[in-house]
C-alpha cells in the first residue's frame, strides 16, 4: 500500500515538474537548431572562415563556352573565404551547400572554385589568406530560381589526423550556420577578371 | 635462492629498457619524413632525383607574369629557384613552412611560373615560386626562421628535398614585382 502510494506520489511530483515544461510534446532538439547568419557578415570557422556576398541562378554565364548539361542550371556564390586551418586545401569546393545539392551524386554537390579577381581555378586556398571566391554548382532545373530565397549552409568540422594519407582528416563535418540569399538572374553576373 | 635476485634485477633492467626504446623510438611521422639536404641561399642542393638552388626571395604587394596580374590582401613571397631531376621527368614542386603553418606554390600565376614547369634530367630550369601568405605572417616569431622546401613530387614522404631557411623579416618588400617566365638555364 506504501508502495503504490510513493508511485502515485512519484508520479504527480513529475507531473507537476513537465507539464509546465511542455510535457510529452514533440520539441526540436535546441542544439541541433542552426543559427541564421546575415548575409554579408563573416562565420569565423575552424577550417574556413566564410563571407557569403550574393548568388545568382541561370544558363547563361559570362562565358560563352560555360554551358549546363540537359535539365540543369547553374548557381553561382560569391564569398569571401579564409582557411583558418595550417595546410592549404581544397576543402572550399564543399565549404557551402544547400537543398538542391542534396538530389546530387556527392561527387557533383561539390563546387567549382574560381578566384574572383583573376578567374583562376586555385588548387588550393592558403592559410590564413582571405580569398574572394565564385563557386559554381549545376542543378536540376527549378530547384533553384532567381529572386526566391535560397538558403546556404556554411560546413564546418572538427580537424582529426589522417589514417590513410598525411595531413588533416576533417572529421563531424556539418552545417553550422545558414545564409538566406536571393539569387539574381545569371545574366548579371560581371567576372571581375573580365571588367 | 642466490639466483631469485639476480632474476629480478634483470626484470627490472627489462623492464627499463623498453621503457626507454618506448620512449625514443622515432614518431610515426619521421618514418614517412622526407630526407631533408639544407643548403643555404644560392647553394646548390642534391639529393636522390633532384638538384635545386634558391637563388633569391623577396616579398610583393602584387606581381606580374606575362597577363596575369596577382592581387592579393596578404602578401607575395616570390622564391627565385633553378631545379632539374636527375633520374625521371616530374612537375617541380615548393612549400614554405613558418612555424606549424606551411603553404603552397600557388598556381595562380599561370604556366610560366615554377610551379607548372616539368624538370627533366640534367636540364636545369630556372623561375620563381610565388606563395600567397598572409601579411601577420611577418609578424609571428617563425618568420625568421622560414623554410622553403623544394621538391619533385607534391608528395614528399621519403623522397629528397631541398631545404633553404629564410628570414622573412629581412626580405626586400616592393609593391609592385614582374616576373620572368621559367627558362632553361645552367648551373
Amino acid at each position: 500500500m506504501l508502495t503504490a502510494g510513493a508511485v502515485v506520489l512519484a508520479l504527480t511530483a513529475g507531473a507537476l515538474i513537465a507539464i509546465p515544461l511542455g510535457g510529452w510534446d514533440t520539441v526540436d532538439l535546441e542544439s541541433a537548431a542552426v543559427p541564421e547568419l546575415p548575409l554579408g557578415e563573416e562565420y569565423r570557422g575552424r577550417h574556413y572562415s566564410v563571407r557569403i556576398e550574393g548568388a545568382w541562378v541561370g544558363d547563361t554565364l559570362p562565358d560563352a563556352f560555360d554551358e549546363p548539361d540537359e535539365g540543369m542550371t547553374f548557381v553561382v556564390v560569391r564569398a569571401a573565404l579564409r582557411n583558418e586551418w595550417r595546410e592549404p586545401d581544397s576543402a572550399a569546393r564543399s565549404v557551402i551547400t544547400f537543398d538542391a545539392l542534396e538530389q546530387l551524386d556527392r561527387v557533383d554537390r561539390s563546387a567549382l572554385v574560381r578566384v574572383a579577381a583573376d578567374g583562376v581555378y586555385p588548387s588550393s586556398l592558403s592559410p590564413g589568406v582571405e580569398t574572394e571566391v565564385l563557386l559554381r554548382w549545376e542543378v536540376p532545373v527549378g530547384t533553384v530560381a532567381a529572386g526566391e530565397p535560397l538558403v546556404l549552409g556554411i560546413v564546418d568540422g572538427r580537424p582529426d589526423r589522417a589514417i590513410l594519407y598525411s595531413g588533416t582528416a576533417w572529421r563531424d563535418e556539418r552545417v553550422v550556420v545558414e545564409t538566406t540569399v536571393v539569387p539574381r538572374p545569371a545574366r548579371e553576373l560581371e567576372y571581375p577578371w573580365q571588367s | 635462492m642466490t639466483r631469485r635476485p639476480l632474476a629480478i634485477l634483470t626484470a627490472l633492467a627489462l623492464v627499463a629498457l623498453a621503457f626507454l626504446v618506448a620512449r625514443t623510438e622515432p614518431q610515426e611521422e619521421l618514418g614517412f619524413a622526407p630526407f631533408a639536404v639544407r643548403v643555404g641561399l644560392g647553394e646548390v642542393g642534391e639529393g636522390r632525383g633532384l638538384q635545386a638552388v634558391v637563388d633569391d626571395a623577396r616579398l610583393a604587394d602584387l606581381v606580374r607574369l606575362e597577363r596575369w596580374t596577382g592581387t592579393t590582401t596578404g602578401v607575395w613571397l616570390v622564391v627565385d629557384t633553378r631545379m632539374a631531376t636527375t633520374e625521371n621527368p616530374s612537375l617541380a614542386h615548393a612549400t614554405v613552412r613558418v612555424g606549424e603553418r606551411h603553404w603552397k606554390a600557388s598556381n595562380r600565376p599561370g604556366l610560366g611560373a615554377m610551379h607548372a614547369t616539368t624538370l627533366e634530367p640534367g636540364l636545369p630550369q630556372a623561375g620563381a615560386f610565388v606563395f600567397e601568405l598572409p601579411r601577420e605572417v611577418l609578424e609571428e616569431p617563425g618568420a625568421t626562421r622560414a623554410v622553403v622546401q623544394l621538391a619533385d613530387s607534391g608528395d614528399t614522404r621519403l623522397i629528397t628535398v631541398i631545404e633553404v631557411g629564410l628570414d622573412l623579416t629581412a626580405l626586400d618588400h616592393v609593391g609592385e614585382l614582374e616576373l620572368e617566365r621559367t627558362e632553361r638555364t645552367r648551373w
